[in-house]
């Protein structure tokens, strides 16, 4: 019985403080590094920053409320991604054209991320039925941002939306089978060496990146570019843009996929 | 079964997306000098007369002309005896060699002709139905390759320079676009006598 009633007792106690200190420690949200007081029942209840409660002629108790769950806002800088495209380099192995492509990425809060994409293009394309063939290989730029859409920024996997304008100056060949006048008569092969083109265009992004192993990361991105200006000569139009691709139409789709390194430039350690 | 299912939709719209292939040739791919008719104060006419557009070809020929008195001159390439036997007279002449690039052309408003590739200035020989006399228009251009695509082919564009021509139909002539291409624009402007329309 006295037993019982002991126990009785000690439930009571504890369920009285730990509505206490739920109260206080909401009055005390915000408020860190200091001890708070509070009386309950004709006894005195302490409460620290760590939000333990005590009470005097009791068992010592902890209690830790779930508000303690919350993780700590995250820093602005968090460092830089440098990554490597290989679906370029894979393209160019088995097509006419292709990309060698590296970026280096700026990672803010684990959520922006200011992007520079460098990259150099090349292409010695020959048409199976006209026989022209174009020809070029120059380097190429993008610049913009990714915005990392997953809500829990903490984790090292990331899915991207992103935005990139995209510049490119570049000398291309243009030559072709002979040509013949059906009607004067005459006939000339065409050649033309060295035509100058500057190309600007945008890409929207969606992509994403998984954690592999510590710093490194793997991930793919889908994208839809659009040509927004070339320059023109009188013989021809560009067929390819490095960096942009075939434009064969005004719009086209791409993608890349990359390896990615995590690096620490600058970045505060973590202290525990 | 379900994760079948899915691949096989993933596949399809794949396929779907990645298996088709267009081309942004033009369609409408013929390059020709567009010569539009007016009258002598600018007004865009159409011709009622009928014209025949010829030019000239490098190197020349041998034709045959048979003349009678009270006839019109009869020129052939061959020699036909016939035309002896009938009392005309038979003359033999060297000229340039030629070829009808618009045959009997009526109630237009306009013609298209194509240019040469590679001389620098081409001859056109308008004869009409109602005058025997015809009118002759010289157009100096530059030609120049051009590819939109490689897929697409090599096409031949022209810079027009300058134009010129006689008068006998025609009151003058002016270039309104020196570029010529397959856009189908009016290139040149042919302004008709008044009394001629």
């Amino acid at each position: 019985m006295k037993v019982k009633r002991t126990s009785r007792y000690s439930s009571i106690l504890l369920k009285n403080k730990v509505l206490a200190a739920c109260f206080l420690a909401f009055t005390a949200t915000g408020v860190q590094g200091q001890t708070l007081t509070g009386e309950m029942g004709g006894r005195n209840v302490t409460i620290d920053s760590t939000l333990t409660v005590s009470g005097k002629d009791t068992k010592p108790t902890q209690w830790t409320p779930s508000l303690t769950d919350e993780k700590p806002p995250l820093m602005l800088f968090q460092g830089f991604t440098l990554s490597v495209d290989v679906l370029g380099a894979g393209m160019r192995a088995l097509t006419d054209y292709g990309t060698l492509e590296a970026a280096l990425r700026l990672n803010l809060k684990n959520t922006y991320f200011p992007i520079a994409e460098l990259g150099y293009g090349d292409c010695d394309h020959t048409d199976d039925n006209t026989n022209i063939q174009y020809s070029t290989h120059a380097p190429y730029m993008r610049i913009g941002f990714d915005y990392n859409i997953l809500k829990d920024k903490y984790q090292a996997n990331r899915l991207f939306v992103g935005l990139r304008y995209g510049i490119s100056n570049f000398n291309y060949d243009v030559s072709g089978p002979e040509m013949s006048d059906p009607i004067w008569g005459g006939a000339e092969t065409f050649s033309q060496s060295g035509i100058n083109c500057t190309s600007h265009w945008l890409e929207v992004c969606f992509g994403c990146q998984v954690q592999i192993w510590q710093n490194f990361h793997m991930g793919w991105s889908l994208r839809y570019k659009s040509e927004l200006s070339s320059t023109h000569s009188d013989f021809s139009k560009p067929y390819y843009i490095p960096g942009y691709g075939t434009t064969v139409n005004g719009s086209c789709w791409g993608g890349t996929y990359n390896l990615i390194f995590d690096l620490n430039w600058g970045k505060k350690s973590k202290k525990k | 079964m379900k994760l079948k299912a899915n691949i096989l939709s993933l596949s399809v719209t794949l396929l779907t997306l990645f298996g088709c292939s267009s081309n942004n040739c033009p369609l409408d791919n013929y390059v020709a000098c567009n010569y539009h008719f007016y009258d002598y104060e600018g007004k865009a006419v159409t011709l009622l007369d009928t014209l025949t557009v010829k030019t000239l070809l490098p190197g020349y020929k041998t034709v045959y002309v048979y003349n009678k008195l009270g006839y019109t001159p009869v020129t052939l390439n061959h020699r036909d005896s016939s035309y002896i036997d009938n009392g005309f007279v038979e003359k033999i002449e060297t000229v340039r060699r030629d070829t009808v690039l618009i045959n009997k052309l009526t109630k237009a408003s306009s013609f298209q002709v194509p240019m040469s590739y590679f001389n620098a200035e081409d001859t056109l020989v308008l004869s009409y139905k109602s005058i025997i006399l015809s009118d002759t228009i010289k157009v100096a251009h530059q030609s120049y390759p051009h590819v939109e695509l490689p897929e697409c082919g090599t096409y031949r564009f022209h810079n027009l320079r300058s134009i010129n021509c006689t008068n006998r139909y025609i009151d003058r002539i002016e270039i309104s676009n020196s570029k010529v291409n397959y856009e189908g624009k009016e290139n040149v402007k042919i302004f008709f006598n008044p009394t001629e329309e």
